[in-house]
Protein backbone atom coordinates (compact mmCIF):
# COMPACT_ATOMS: atom_id res chain seq x y z
CA UNK A 1 0.00 0.00 0.00
CA UNK A 2 1.33 3.32 -0.97
CA UNK A 3 2.80 5.47 1.51
CA UNK A 4 0.33 8.78 2.28
CA UNK A 5 3.02 11.12 3.54
CA UNK A 6 4.97 10.46 0.85
CA UNK A 7 2.92 11.59 -1.98
CA UNK A 8 3.93 15.32 -1.85
CA UNK A 9 0.67 16.36 -0.79
CA UNK A 10 1.21 14.84 2.80
CA UNK A 11 5.19 15.00 3.15
CA UNK A 12 6.97 13.03 5.77
CA UNK A 13 9.90 13.09 7.28
CA UNK A 14 13.19 12.74 5.10
CA UNK A 15 15.29 9.30 5.04
CA UNK A 16 17.13 8.92 8.62
CA UNK A 17 20.53 9.26 6.68
CA UNK A 18 19.48 13.04 5.71
CA UNK A 19 18.31 13.49 9.43
CA UNK A 20 21.50 12.35 10.41
CA UNK A 21 23.64 14.38 8.34
CA UNK A 22 21.56 17.39 8.93
CA UNK A 23 22.25 16.93 12.57
CA UNK A 24 26.00 16.75 12.35
CA UNK A 25 25.77 19.46 9.94
CA UNK A 26 23.68 22.39 11.61
CA UNK A 27 26.26 23.10 13.48
CA UNK A 28 27.20 27.25 15.45
CA UNK A 29 29.31 27.91 12.44
CA UNK A 30 26.73 27.02 10.14
CA UNK A 31 23.70 28.50 11.96
CA UNK A 32 25.66 32.08 12.33
CA UNK A 33 26.64 32.03 8.54
CA UNK A 34 23.30 31.29 7.41
CA UNK A 35 21.93 34.05 9.59
CA UNK A 36 24.58 36.94 8.21
CA UNK A 37 22.77 35.45 4.83
CA UNK A 38 19.83 35.91 5.95
CA UNK A 39 20.38 39.30 7.29
CA UNK A 40 21.05 40.21 3.82
CA UNK A 41 18.01 38.72 2.06
CA UNK A 42 15.84 40.12 5.41
CA UNK A 43 17.16 43.75 4.39
CA UNK A 44 15.80 43.77 0.87
CA UNK A 45 12.75 42.26 1.81
CA UNK A 46 12.29 44.82 4.06
CA UNK A 47 13.43 47.45 1.70
CA UNK A 48 10.82 46.18 -0.61
CA UNK A 49 8.00 47.23 2.06
CA UNK A 50 7.20 43.58 2.97
CA UNK A 51 6.58 43.89 7.00
CA UNK A 52 8.76 41.59 9.14
CA UNK A 53 9.08 41.41 12.69
CA UNK A 54 13.06 42.38 13.95
CA UNK A 55 14.11 38.69 14.28
CA UNK A 56 13.19 37.86 10.69
CA UNK A 57 16.37 36.97 9.55
CA UNK A 58 16.64 34.23 12.56
CA UNK A 59 12.74 33.08 11.87
CA UNK A 60 14.06 32.67 8.14
CA UNK A 61 16.98 30.35 9.14
CA UNK A 62 14.97 28.50 11.38
CA UNK A 63 12.25 28.01 9.04
CA UNK A 64 14.32 27.00 6.05
CA UNK A 65 15.72 24.48 8.47
CA UNK A 66 12.67 23.43 9.65
CA UNK A 67 11.18 22.84 6.39
CA UNK A 68 13.85 20.05 5.68
CA UNK A 69 13.17 18.64 9.14
CA UNK A 70 9.68 18.27 8.52
CA UNK A 71 10.00 17.29 4.80
CA UNK A 72 8.25 20.03 3.22
CA UNK A 73 11.56 21.18 1.43
CA UNK A 74 13.92 18.12 0.27
CA UNK A 75 17.58 18.16 0.82
CA UNK A 76 19.99 15.69 -0.63
CA UNK A 77 23.24 15.94 1.93
CA UNK A 78 25.48 13.98 -0.70
CA UNK A 79 25.12 16.92 -3.30
CA UNK A 80 24.89 20.14 -1.73
CA UNK A 81 26.03 20.70 1.85
CA UNK A 82 23.48 21.69 4.67
CA UNK A 83 24.78 25.87 4.82
CA UNK A 84 23.79 26.14 0.91
CA UNK A 85 20.55 24.48 0.89
CA UNK A 86 19.45 26.57 3.57
CA UNK A 87 20.53 29.89 1.97
CA UNK A 88 18.61 28.76 -1.42
CA UNK A 89 15.53 28.35 0.70
CA UNK A 90 15.91 31.76 2.00
CA UNK A 91 16.70 33.24 -1.32
CA UNK A 92 13.44 31.17 -2.51
CA UNK A 93 10.56 32.24 0.13
CA UNK A 94 12.27 35.95 -0.26
CA UNK A 95 12.09 36.57 -3.41
CA UNK A 96 8.50 35.60 -3.39
CA UNK A 97 8.17 37.79 -0.49
CA UNK A 98 10.01 40.79 -3.00
CA UNK A 99 7.51 39.88 -5.53
CA UNK A 100 4.54 40.12 -3.56
CA UNK A 101 5.58 43.51 -2.12
CA UNK A 102 6.88 44.79 -5.64
CA UNK A 103 2.94 43.61 -6.71
CA UNK A 104 0.94 46.07 -4.26
CA UNK A 105 3.77 48.82 -5.41
CA UNK A 106 2.62 48.27 -8.84
CA UNK A 107 -0.91 48.22 -8.09
CA UNK A 108 -0.83 51.25 -6.67
CA UNK A 109 0.94 52.90 -9.26
CA UNK A 110 -1.38 51.54 -11.60
CA UNK A 111 -4.23 53.11 -9.65
CA UNK A 112 -2.49 56.66 -9.28
CA UNK A 113 -1.75 56.75 -13.17
CA UNK A 114 -5.52 55.72 -13.60
CA UNK A 115 -7.75 57.92 -11.02
CA UNK A 116 -6.30 61.70 -10.00
CA UNK A 117 -8.93 61.46 -7.17
CA UNK A 118 -6.32 59.40 -5.20
CA UNK A 119 -2.94 60.33 -7.16
CA UNK A 120 -2.43 62.39 -4.02
CA UNK A 121 -1.96 59.63 -1.44
CA UNK A 122 0.37 57.81 -4.08
CA UNK A 123 2.51 60.92 -4.13
CA UNK A 124 2.56 61.23 -0.81
CA UNK A 125 3.47 57.40 -0.13
CA UNK A 126 6.54 57.53 -2.59
CA UNK A 127 7.64 60.98 -1.15
CA UNK A 128 7.72 58.37 2.31
CA UNK A 129 9.86 56.42 0.43
CA UNK A 130 12.10 58.57 -1.03
CA UNK A 131 13.04 59.81 2.26
CA UNK A 132 13.01 56.38 3.63
CA UNK A 133 15.82 55.97 1.35
CA UNK A 134 14.02 54.09 -1.81
CA UNK A 135 15.17 55.02 -4.90
CA UNK A 136 12.57 56.69 -7.90
CA UNK A 137 11.41 53.88 -10.40
CA UNK A 138 13.19 55.97 -13.00
CA UNK A 139 16.00 55.89 -11.58
CA UNK A 140 15.76 52.33 -10.72
CA UNK A 141 15.17 50.88 -13.71
CA UNK A 142 18.56 52.59 -14.70
CA UNK A 143 20.59 50.85 -12.20
CA UNK A 144 18.97 47.45 -13.17
CA UNK A 145 19.99 48.07 -16.38
CA UNK A 146 23.52 49.23 -15.64
CA UNK A 147 23.90 45.49 -13.61
CA UNK A 148 21.72 43.57 -16.13
CA UNK A 149 24.25 45.05 -19.03
CA UNK A 150 27.53 44.72 -16.64
CA UNK A 151 26.81 40.87 -16.22
CA UNK A 152 25.87 40.88 -19.73
CA UNK A 153 29.11 43.03 -20.85
CA UNK A 154 31.30 40.08 -18.75
CA UNK A 155 29.39 37.58 -20.04
CA UNK A 156 30.19 38.95 -23.10
CA UNK A 157 33.79 38.42 -22.70
CA UNK A 158 33.95 35.48 -20.58
CA UNK A 159 32.55 32.47 -21.65
CA UNK A 160 32.08 30.58 -19.03
CA UNK A 161 30.63 33.07 -16.93
CA UNK A 162 28.23 34.01 -19.89
CA UNK A 163 27.03 30.29 -19.21
CA UNK A 164 26.81 30.63 -15.61
CA UNK A 165 24.54 33.74 -15.88
CA UNK A 166 22.20 31.76 -18.66
CA UNK A 167 21.87 29.09 -15.73
CA UNK A 168 20.92 32.05 -12.98
CA UNK A 169 18.51 33.62 -15.49
CA UNK A 170 16.75 30.39 -16.01
CA UNK A 171 16.22 29.96 -12.26
CA UNK A 172 19.44 27.69 -11.37
CA UNK A 173 21.49 28.73 -8.24
CA UNK A 174 22.29 26.00 -6.42
CA UNK A 175 26.63 24.87 -7.50
CA UNK A 176 25.52 21.38 -8.31
CA UNK A 177 22.49 22.57 -10.22
CA UNK A 178 24.54 24.90 -11.98
CA UNK A 179 27.33 22.64 -12.69
CA UNK A 180 25.07 19.80 -13.97
CA UNK A 181 23.59 22.31 -16.07
CA UNK A 182 26.45 24.26 -18.09
CA UNK A 183 28.97 21.07 -17.93
CA UNK A 184 31.65 23.18 -16.24
CA UNK A 185 33.88 21.25 -13.74
CA UNK A 186 34.43 22.25 -10.72
CA UNK A 187 37.33 24.25 -10.82
CA UNK A 188 36.13 26.24 -14.03
CA UNK A 189 32.83 26.97 -12.36
CA UNK A 190 34.92 27.97 -8.88
CA UNK A 191 37.01 30.27 -11.10
CA UNK A 192 34.27 31.81 -13.54
CA UNK A 193 32.13 32.47 -10.79
CA UNK A 194 35.08 34.51 -8.35
CA UNK A 195 35.02 36.52 -11.42
CA UNK A 196 31.59 36.97 -11.49
CA UNK A 197 31.69 38.27 -8.12
CA UNK A 198 34.84 40.55 -8.62
CA UNK A 199 32.40 42.30 -10.90
CA UNK A 200 30.81 43.35 -7.71
CA UNK A 201 33.53 45.26 -6.20
CA UNK A 202 33.83 46.77 -9.46
CA UNK A 203 30.61 48.47 -9.54
CA UNK A 204 30.89 52.07 -8.53
CA UNK A 205 29.67 52.72 -4.65
CA UNK A 206 26.38 53.74 -5.76
CA UNK A 207 25.52 51.03 -7.79
CA UNK A 208 26.54 48.14 -5.08
CA UNK A 209 24.35 50.32 -2.39
CA UNK A 210 21.42 50.33 -4.73
CA UNK A 211 22.00 46.72 -5.29
CA UNK A 212 20.59 46.19 -1.89
CA UNK A 213 17.70 48.70 -2.98
CA UNK A 214 17.51 46.86 -6.60
CA UNK A 215 15.65 43.70 -5.16
CA UNK A 216 12.60 45.34 -3.63
CA UNK A 217 11.94 46.43 -7.15
CA UNK A 218 12.22 43.11 -8.92
CA UNK A 219 9.14 41.21 -9.86
CA UNK B 1 45.69 20.77 -24.33
CA UNK B 2 43.50 20.05 -21.17
CA UNK B 3 40.79 22.22 -20.65
CA UNK B 4 37.97 22.01 -18.06
CA UNK B 5 35.14 23.30 -20.45
CA UNK B 6 33.11 20.47 -21.38
CA UNK B 7 31.08 21.71 -23.73
CA UNK B 8 32.53 23.88 -26.69
CA UNK B 9 30.14 24.08 -28.73
CA UNK B 10 27.69 25.47 -26.67
CA UNK B 11 25.11 23.08 -26.97
CA UNK B 12 23.86 22.79 -22.85
CA UNK B 13 23.77 26.49 -22.44
CA UNK B 14 20.83 26.80 -20.65
CA UNK B 15 20.01 29.82 -22.76
CA UNK B 16 19.75 27.62 -26.12
CA UNK B 17 17.97 24.71 -24.99
CA UNK B 18 20.54 23.21 -23.08
CA UNK B 19 18.97 20.79 -19.91
CA UNK B 20 18.17 24.29 -18.43
CA UNK B 21 15.89 24.85 -20.63
CA UNK B 22 11.98 23.35 -21.52
CA UNK B 23 10.01 21.89 -18.77
CA UNK B 24 13.01 20.57 -16.73
CA UNK B 25 14.26 23.82 -16.26
CA UNK B 26 10.44 24.69 -14.28
CA UNK B 27 11.65 21.65 -11.85
CA UNK B 28 13.70 23.09 -9.17
CA UNK B 29 15.28 21.77 -6.25
CA UNK B 30 15.32 18.35 -7.01
CA UNK B 31 11.99 17.14 -6.85
CA UNK B 32 10.00 19.73 -5.04
CA UNK B 33 7.04 21.12 -5.47
CA UNK B 34 7.16 22.23 -9.22
CA UNK B 35 7.52 25.99 -9.72
CA UNK B 36 6.15 28.00 -12.65
CA UNK B 37 8.89 30.70 -13.59
CA UNK B 38 7.44 34.13 -14.12
CA UNK B 39 8.98 35.27 -17.10
CA UNK B 40 7.05 38.19 -17.43
CA UNK B 41 9.32 40.80 -16.19
CA UNK B 42 9.20 43.97 -15.28
CA UNK B 43 8.22 46.73 -17.97
CA UNK B 44 8.79 49.36 -15.42
CA UNK B 45 11.77 48.76 -14.87
CA UNK B 46 12.78 47.40 -18.18
CA UNK B 47 14.37 44.31 -17.61
CA UNK B 48 12.46 40.18 -18.69
CA UNK B 49 12.15 38.19 -15.97
CA UNK B 50 15.22 36.12 -16.84
CA UNK B 51 17.44 39.30 -16.24
CA UNK B 52 15.74 39.87 -12.87
CA UNK B 53 16.62 36.46 -11.62
CA UNK B 54 20.11 36.72 -13.07
CA UNK B 55 20.48 39.87 -10.88
CA UNK B 56 18.84 38.35 -8.41
CA UNK B 57 21.36 35.50 -8.36
CA UNK B 58 24.25 37.66 -8.39
CA UNK B 59 23.10 39.38 -5.08
CA UNK B 60 22.55 36.29 -3.72
CA UNK B 61 26.22 34.80 -4.63
CA UNK B 62 27.61 38.37 -3.42
CA UNK B 63 25.35 37.72 -0.26
CA UNK B 64 27.05 34.02 0.12
CA UNK B 65 30.44 35.93 -0.07
CA UNK B 66 29.86 38.54 2.85
CA UNK B 67 28.74 35.61 4.83
CA UNK B 68 31.50 34.01 4.32
CA UNK B 69 33.15 36.00 6.46
CA UNK B 70 35.27 34.81 9.39
CA UNK B 71 34.79 37.47 11.69
CA UNK B 72 33.43 36.43 15.16
CA UNK B 73 29.85 36.93 15.67
CA UNK B 74 28.62 40.23 16.88
CA UNK B 75 26.79 39.55 20.54
CA UNK B 76 23.42 40.32 18.67
CA UNK B 77 24.69 37.52 15.81
CA UNK B 78 25.26 35.17 18.74
CA UNK B 79 21.86 35.38 20.40
CA UNK B 80 20.73 34.70 17.22
CA UNK B 81 22.90 31.49 16.96
CA UNK B 82 21.75 30.08 20.49
CA UNK B 83 18.30 30.70 19.73
CA UNK B 84 18.46 28.81 16.64
CA UNK B 85 20.03 26.25 18.91
CA UNK B 86 17.51 26.25 21.42
CA UNK B 87 14.42 26.34 18.63
CA UNK B 88 16.26 23.08 17.01
CA UNK B 89 16.06 21.16 20.23
CA UNK B 90 12.74 22.23 20.46
CA UNK B 91 12.19 21.13 16.98
CA UNK B 92 13.31 17.56 17.57
CA UNK B 93 11.34 16.99 20.90
CA UNK B 94 7.85 18.09 19.08
CA UNK B 95 5.40 15.51 19.53
CA UNK B 96 3.81 14.02 16.20
CA UNK B 97 0.97 16.94 16.80
CA UNK B 98 3.21 19.37 16.78
CA UNK B 99 4.81 18.26 13.97
CA UNK B 100 1.79 17.81 11.67
CA UNK B 101 0.86 21.63 12.83
CA UNK B 102 4.51 22.89 12.40
CA UNK B 103 4.95 21.21 8.64
CA UNK B 104 0.80 22.75 8.04
CA UNK B 105 2.70 26.60 8.96
CA UNK B 106 5.66 25.75 7.00
CA UNK B 107 3.56 24.45 3.66
CA UNK B 108 1.65 27.60 4.10
CA UNK B 109 4.63 29.68 3.35
CA UNK B 110 5.42 28.53 0.37
CA UNK B 111 2.20 29.13 -0.87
Amino acid sequence: MADPTRDGSHPGPPPPDALRALDEQYTDAVRDQAHRYAEQRAKRVRRAGWPTPSNYAEELVHDALASIWMGTRRWDPRRTPLYFRLCSIIKDRTWHEIKRAQGRKHVLFDIAANDSAIGGDVEASLAAGASAGDLSPVVLAALTLRVVEALRELGNQDERARVILAAWAEGFIERDEVLAVTRLTPHAYDAARQRILRLAKRLPPELREAGHDLLRRVS
Amino acid sequence: MSDDWCSPTGEFEPARGGDASGEGARLRNRGETPVELDDEGDPMLGATGGELRMVDAFFHEVALDDAADPRPPTPAEQLAVDNLRTRFERLKAMTPDEQAAERERLLALDR
